[in-house]
């Protein structure tokens, strides 16, 4: 009987706490991202790498789509995989210096929960292979 | 059994954080001691709840007291009494673009808002109005969501002491 | 063990008469008279200082369990960072060391001889090239011996104890960089040199678990392990997440017993993490206050909130009463805890407000407690709680208080 109605409010305030979170794209991305990516994504010469470069770019190959889910500031954001995807997608399309093609595959939930409990142990090393790579393929 | 307890207090705890808190902190506020009394550091709250349960406080519309609706997060000296405003640095400082974020409710207009607590830096500390509210703040292991960090630091052009805090409105949340 | 570099002199006791006289002016009057008489012609003259004895104080080395190091970030004035040494039986100041801006703490080597002190410097004071080094002061003279330069990247926050760390083998000095980017600098202290910085992406602060080895705490609760071979080259290896960072996070404040580092949260849950060189677990969690306890507001607080008596297992925290978002609140009572049982053992009320608590590492421990915003010093019996002895004037805004 307590135990049942323990679990009863549990999800009760599960499903309050979600609602609560429930902002746009937007909203996630001033309050999760924006501190350190600055509001238009360019970030800091040297030190936070602008996403108006990079995030298009990555998001084309399957390593770096992998990489861009486990850097640590969309890793480790208190942000559920759906809204982390939305957020992304938001992101490409509202952040990046280039035109996004009409075809762009968009980041899935479950592209997310896929790749997120794998976080990244050398961003810098990962970073530098997938430029290395987008420069080839150019 | 004990983290089942331990869960369940700390899902209600949760709850009560996003419902009541910003009664429970107009309040708490108010203990911070502005332009007029000593200035405070960061811990320096003070045990006395005797105030926890006072009326929200009309220092609620100025920038340069604690109580201010913006500062519910803010963790340093008041630009607002250091020839900057809650939107400005003072002449001569650079405003880090770097910094933490975070939400605050607008008792004037019933709205939250995103704020941004950028520090204003190359000086050394302004020294008045000391501010520390706690609202939302987490810790060090979560830098985006921490008021402990100096944000003075963490960037190229503003790699210089900490001067002031602002508190900028990014936008209403929604 | 103790200095008394000024001779005890006639000097002294007049003044310690007369200091005495503001109380019994009348008496005291005809006491010091009779003392002068006393002494005779002999003193009638006071030995010259200029050109006889030494014109510095020194200090013995290893100091005594019984000193503190306070160390103050001085807000008001960050590039002014300092730390100060008092003896708690006597409550005299002993020294002090200029350590620049944002300064967090100091280390002392394992040997007692060395000061090691991570500092950041601008070229014109407040403005400039940046530098960061470590300096390494002489225990005995404090005076600096020398320093090696390391990245210009050190975290500048509200000092924690994980700011900087020896490794248990006292080899390696470990140094937490936020720019925002997160890594660790490793500092080969007996090649006196700068070996390499350690990328921990998403993981702050470091904890040292072994001889060479420390781990970091990540932002969604897993912990980041390291091991260091003889050349400072990093093994990492990350957990599941385990240290709970929800509405209830554990502080950045952990203390350490053995292989365990005790972690609380905001809300006054205790987190044992047992960390070895490549293995995490959790032991059992408790609460430092009881349910009811807890719904009066009673919560732990402040900066340097935990204390340990390593040898006799308790475990020391600073409560106060309050709401949410307290967690860095001060508080007036210190409750202390048998770590094997859980179990409060004792209350201790405070004289003044305090921020931060150390222990002295000897079998007859002295407790300390300072607050952020005062610059009081208050020194208790740890086993009784009682009060021994104040020391005013110390520092600016005092943080994090080291023991030998
Ligand atoms: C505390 C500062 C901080 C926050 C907050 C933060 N990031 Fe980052 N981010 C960085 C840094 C620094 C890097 C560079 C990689 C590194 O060293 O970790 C980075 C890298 C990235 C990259 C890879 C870009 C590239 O060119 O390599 C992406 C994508 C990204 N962040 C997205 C996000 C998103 C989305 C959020 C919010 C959910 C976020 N970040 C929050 C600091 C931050």
């Amino acid at each position: 009987m307590r135990a049942a109605t323990a679990i009863a409010i549990i999800g009760l305030l599960t499903t309050a706490a979600n609602a609560a979170l429930a902002y746009s794209p937007r909203v996630d991305y001033q309050l999760n991202c924006m501190g350190c990516h600055l509001a238009d994504g360019s970030g800091q010469a040297g030190r936070i790498p602008s996403i108006r470069r990079t995030l298009l770019l990555f998001s084309g190959s399957p390593q770096g789509r992998n990489y861009v889910i486990r850097v640590p500031g969309v890793a480790q954001s208190p942000l559920s995989d759906a809204a982390t995807a939305a957020l992304l997608n938001w992101m490409v399309r509202n952040l990046s210096d280039a035109a996004v093609a009409p075809n762009f595959a968009d980041y899935t939930t479950a592209e997310v929960a896929a790749s997120r409990p794998h976080p990244l142990a050398h961003v810098s090393r990962a970073r530098a292979r997938l430029l290395r790579a987008a420069a080839a393929r150019r | 059994m004990k983290w089942l307890d331990a869960l369940t207090e700390n899902s209600a705890r949760a709850l009560a954080r996003r419902t009541t808190r910003r009664s429970v902190l107009g309040g708490l506020g108010s203990m911070l001691l502005g332009a007029a009394s000593v200035p405070l550091l960061p811990v320096a709250r003070g045990a006395d709840l005797k105030r926890a349960g006072a009326p929200p406080n009309a220092q609620a519309d100025d920038p340069s007291s604690c109580d201010y609706w913006r500062h519910c997060a803010i963790d340093g000296y008041l630009c607002s009494c250091c020839g900057g405003s809650q939107s400005m640095c003072p002449p001569g400082t650079d405003m880090s673009p770097v910094t933490w974020i975070g939400t605050c409710h607008n008792p004037g207009d019933g709205k939250d808002y995103v704020i941004s607590y950028n520090d204003c830096c190359g000086k050394s500390s302004c020294g008045r109005c000391f501010c520390n509210r706690n609202e939302g703040d987490s810790t060090l292991f979560q830098p985006g969501r921490s008021n402990d960090y100096n944000w003075c630091s963490g960037n190229a052009k503003a790699n210089i002491p900490y001067h002031c805090s602002t508190a900028r409105i990014v936008g209403a949340v929604g | 063990m103790r200095i008394n570099p000024l001779p005890p002199s006639q000097v002294n006791m007049h003044h310690a008469l007369r200091a005495r006289c503001r109380m019994l002016p009348m008496l005291c009057a005809a006491v010091v008279t009779l003392a002068t008489a006393l002494c005779g012609p002999a003193h009638a003259v006071l030995p010259a200082d200029v050109g006889h004895g030494p014109t510095m104080a020194t200090l013995p080395v290893p100091a005594s369990k019984h000193w503190v190091w306070v160390n103050d970030f001085v807000f008001p004035h960050m590039a002014d960072g300092m730390a100060h040494l008092i003896d708690g039986d006597t409550g005299r100041y002993l020294g002090t060391l200029s350590t620049g801006y944002s300064f967090a703490h100091i280390l002392l080597s394992r040997d007692g001889k060395i000061i090691y002190s991570p500092e950041t410097y601008f070229s014109r004071g407040t403005r400039g090239k940046r530098t960061d080094v470590v300096t390494l002061y002489d225990a005995g003279t404090l005076a600096v011996r020398g320093e090696i330069v390391v990245p210009p990247k050190r975290a500048s926050n509200m000092p924690v104890i994980g700011d900087a760390v020896l490794t248990d083998d006292g080899r390696f000095l470990l140094i937490y960089n936020f720019t925002p980017a997160q890594s660790i600098t490793v500092v080969d202290t007996k090649a006196r040199k700068f070996v390499r910085e350690i990328e921990t992406p998403g993981c702050a602060l470091a904890f040292p678990t072994g001889p060479r080895s420390f781990f970091s705490v990540c932002g969604d609760g897993s912990v980041l392990l390291v091991n260091l071979d003889d050349r400072g080259g990093a093994h990492k290896k990350r957990t599941q997440p385990l240290l709970p960072m929800g509405s209830d996070p554990v502080t950045e404040k952990p203390v350490r017993v053995g292989d365990t580092w005790y972690f609380v949260t905001f809300d006054g849950r205790i987190v044992p993490l047992e960390a070895g060189p490549d293995k995490a677990t959790l032991g059992p969690v408790w609460w430092l206050a009881s349910p009811a306890e807890r719904r009066a507001g009673w919560r732990p607080g402040g900066l340097q909130q935990l204390a340990v008596d390593a040898a006799r297992s308790r475990l020391y925290a600073i409560m106060h009463r309050g709401g949410l978002a307290t967690h860095k609140d001060p508080g007036k009572d210190v409750w202390v805890y048998d770590l094997s049982s859980g179990r409060r053992i004792r209350q201790i009320a405070l004289k003044n407000l305090a921020s931060s608590i150390q222990l002295s590492t000897d079998s007859r421990p002295l407790l300390y407690s300072i607050f952020l915003d005062s610059s009081e010093l208050d020194i208790y019996d740890a086993a009784s709680g009682k009060l021994l002895r104040s020391v005013a004037q110390v520092g600016t805004t005092p943080t994090l208080l080291v023991t030998p």
